[in-house]
């Protein structure tokens, strides 16, 4: 109930963020253990993501970028800490709760876009639709809707094999962001793709995002693709360096 | 998820790793075919076997012997027995529960002349009332006997050979019977020819008709009321100067026919609570369907070996499948896919490599089992199975059993691939490699 408020007032709402936080990350540390060694590869980050806003994780490589996402999606354990999303304690949630909280609530946009490959577009579209046990016409409809949305309305009964990388990552957005989640992560979303291409794929998300004041958490290693964040939190070797807010297209 | 995404999702996995799939669908079918055909020959064997003993007798039939004297095991000399069948014994016999109808049988020998031809002949005395209990042949000309005409005698086909004993044949047979029962004259006596009575004392046979030729143990046998039987077993007594002076009449057969089969062993363990032995064809078919079941048991465990040998090709395709399908396992999970889903679709996919395995297996047995039973008879007479019986018999219990212990096999191999697989991690999902 309450977020179906939440989502009809920021639909009327024209700023894109309204300063309510959806995610709260509390002092994260997460220690990997290799043999006898322990990898700190993150370092107690505290931060707020407010519903709506385009946040950029930026940092080198090996900084603890995906680490911190993972943690944030509930896709790996924390060691230590705290993440909120919506007010659940994701960290807290055990495999069957944090399946149905991931269906209701998030979607992933990953950098090799991990499409199935036996399958068509529309139907790796449709798969995060299949789990949340949506009925076979509706699910087909709005697989095919979310394809043309991205561009992709030729493509809709291809397979992956049969497709570029960009486009391939159209339907990987399209899949991300049919279940309409109200958070999206994305880990290099862009990684494996020519400039000119990444600037077209960003520009998807980016519009998709607004359409449905939808919060979008991205990982990056590229300065420049902090130009459509409106968030940039920056992270070197597990801490975190700066959080810089406000329009910065 | 839900039943039809499964569904789909199941046989598209499927489909995307076809050879592998009808490979392993094979080894199922291997498994399962040898199993229904292993079976399917001892069943075939077991209902040969069964209609045989059907053949030869009925399976409600209980048949008494006893003789009035038996052995001394220690002394070796010959003592009365206690128990006599005699006729009080037969008005107890038929007061036993589940028994429908009891007669004694008494055979007495005679001789039958027809113009030169001579024939031996036994009569077997019989309770006319009661006769259609005893699986007599059908009477194919005549009618049945009767008290009413007492005399009158019903023969089994071919059980009386005439002869002429002055032919120069040594045995004065000839290939076809010279003489009709039915049409011409013949004379009986039932004194002894080659005994002291040089002149035997002949008179009029009187046939009451001819019964149909049988396998039954019942049908080479002639009979007549067996009252009749006992005048004329009595007379023969008094001609004949060694026997002692008869006192009451024993059997050495009485037969007994029981209601059902069901019931036979208790009717026979009541008989033998009133001090007699007994047998029935239903003890041989207890003997028969513990061979038949030994049989059944070592095909059937042979069936089993390939069957268990294909489970274990159903759990390698799975278990390669996970490895294959690591990364979109994590994929699936991290697009909220929730594990008893993918618990459920391994199972699923196991299942139906289990259930089409089974279904060609079956498609191949009865094919096989058509072609065995077209051309193979021959195979079956080795096997002891009676000439014109089906070697290869498939049931439907059969064939539903087979279909269902082929997917809960496939299901039981796709356990642990299945467990293993909600064992992968969503994080799988994130790894650049693969
Ligand atoms: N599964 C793992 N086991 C051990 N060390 C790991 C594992 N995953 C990441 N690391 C280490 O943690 C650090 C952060 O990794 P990661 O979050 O992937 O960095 P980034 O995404 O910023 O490149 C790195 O030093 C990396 O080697
Ligand atoms: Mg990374």
């Amino acid at each position: 109930m309450k977020q179906e408020n939440n989502k009809n007032t920021t639909i009327e709402n024209v700023s894109n963020t309204d300063n309510t936080p959806i995610i709260e990350v509390i002092d994260a540390r997460k220690i990997y253990k290799v043999g006898n060694e322990k990898v700190l590869a993150l370092d107690g980050v505290s931060f707020t993501i407010n519903k709506g806003d385009f946040c950029c994780l930026l940092g080198s490589s090996g900084s603890g970028k995906s680490t911190l996402l993972n943690i944030m999606a509930g896709i790996e354990k924390i060691t230590s800490g705290q993440v909120f999303i919506k007010g659940q304690e994701v960290t807290k949630m055990g495999e069957n709760k944090l399946a149905k909280f991931r269906q209701k609530y998030l979607g992933f946009v990953f950098q090799a876009y991990n499409l199935v490959n036996s399958l068509t577009a529309q139907e790796n579209v449709e798969m995060p639709m299949i789990f949340k046990e949506i009925p076979s016409k509706k699910r087909a409809a709005k697989a095919r809707e979310m394809l043309i949305k991205v561009g992709l309305k030729e493509r809709i009964k291809h397979k992956p094999s049969q497709m570029s990388g960009g486009q391939q990552q159209r339907v990987g957005i399209a899949r991300a962001f049919v279940a309409d989640p109200e958070v999206v992560f994305a880990d290099e979303p862009t990684g494996n793709l020519d400039s000119k291409t990444s600037e077209e794929i960003m520009d998807i998300i980016k519009q998709m995002a607004k359409d449905k004041n939808q919060t979008i958490v991205m990982v990056t290693h590229d300065p420049t693709m902090t130009r459509y964040a409106n968030k940039v939190i920056e992270i070197h070797d597990g801490k975190l360096i700066s959080i810089k807010e406000g329009e910065i297209h | 998820m839900k039943l039809i995404d499964f569904t789909t999702m199941g046989f598209k996995n499927l489909w995307r790793r076809k050879l592998r799939t009808v490979l392993t669908m094979v080894g199922v079918a291997i498994g399962a075919f040898s199993i229904v055909i292993m079976l399917s020959l001892g069943i075939a064997l077991r209902d040969s076997y069964t209609k045989q003993l059907e053949e030869w007798g009925s399976l409600t039939l209980v048949r008494i012997e006893s003789y009035s004297f038996e052995y001394d095991e220690e002394t070796g000399r010959g003592i009365e027995k206690k128990n006599k069948l005699d006729d009080t014994m037969i008005t107890k016999l038929k007061n036993i529960n589940h028994v429908r109808a009891v007669t004694p049988l008494l055979q007495v020998e005679c001789y039958l002349k027809s113009g030169k031809y001579q024939a031996y002949a036994s009569i077997t005395g019989i309770d006319p009332d009661v006769a259609q209990y005893f699986d007599l042949p059908k009477v194919e000309q005549g009618e049945m006997i009767s008290n009413d005409n007492p005399t009158a005698v019903l023969f089994g086909k071919n059980t009386v050979n005439f002869y002429n004993p002055r032919s120069n044949n040594i045995f004065g047979y000839t290939n076809e019977n010279p003489v009709d029962l039915m049409e011409d004259n013949i004379k009986i006596t039932f004194d002894e020819i080659y005994g002291e009575k040089a002149n035997p004392k002949y008179s009029k046979l009187i046939v009451s008709g001819v019964m149909e030729e049988s396998n039954s143990e019942m049908g080479y046998a002639n009979y007549a009321p067996i009252e009749q039987v006992k005048k004329w077993y009595k007379e023969k007594q008094k001609n004949n100067k060694d026997s002692k002076k008869s006192q009451e009449l024993t059997y050495s057969t009485v037969l007994v026919s029981v209601d059902d089969t069901a019931h036979v062993v208790e009717v026979q363990d009541q008989i033998k609570a009133l001090g007699f032995n007994s047998y029935s064809r239903a003890d041989e078919l207890d003997n028969v369907t513990e061979i038949s079941n030994t049989i059944q048991l070592v095909l059937g465990g042979i069936g089993a070996v390939s069957l268990l040998v294909s489970a274990i090709g159903i759990a390698n395709t799975m278990i390669m499948s996970i490895y294959e399908r690591t990364k979109e396992i994590g994929v699936m999970k991290v697009l909220g896919c929730v594990v008893t889903d993918i618990r459920k679709l391994f199972l699923f996919e196991a299942g139906i490599i289990g259930f089409l395995g089974g279904l060609l297996g079956l498609a191949i047995s009865y094919g096989i089992s058509f072609i065995l039973n077209k051309y193979a008879p021959e195979i079956g007479g080795q096997l002891g199975i009676s000439s014109g019986s089906n070697i290869s018999v498939i049931p439907a219990w059969l064939c539903f059993a087979a279909l269902g212990f082929s997917v809960v096999v496939g299901m039981i191999s796709g356990l642990y691939p299945a467990i293993k697989a909600t064992k992968i991690k969503a994080i799988e999902a994130m790894k650049s490699n693969g």
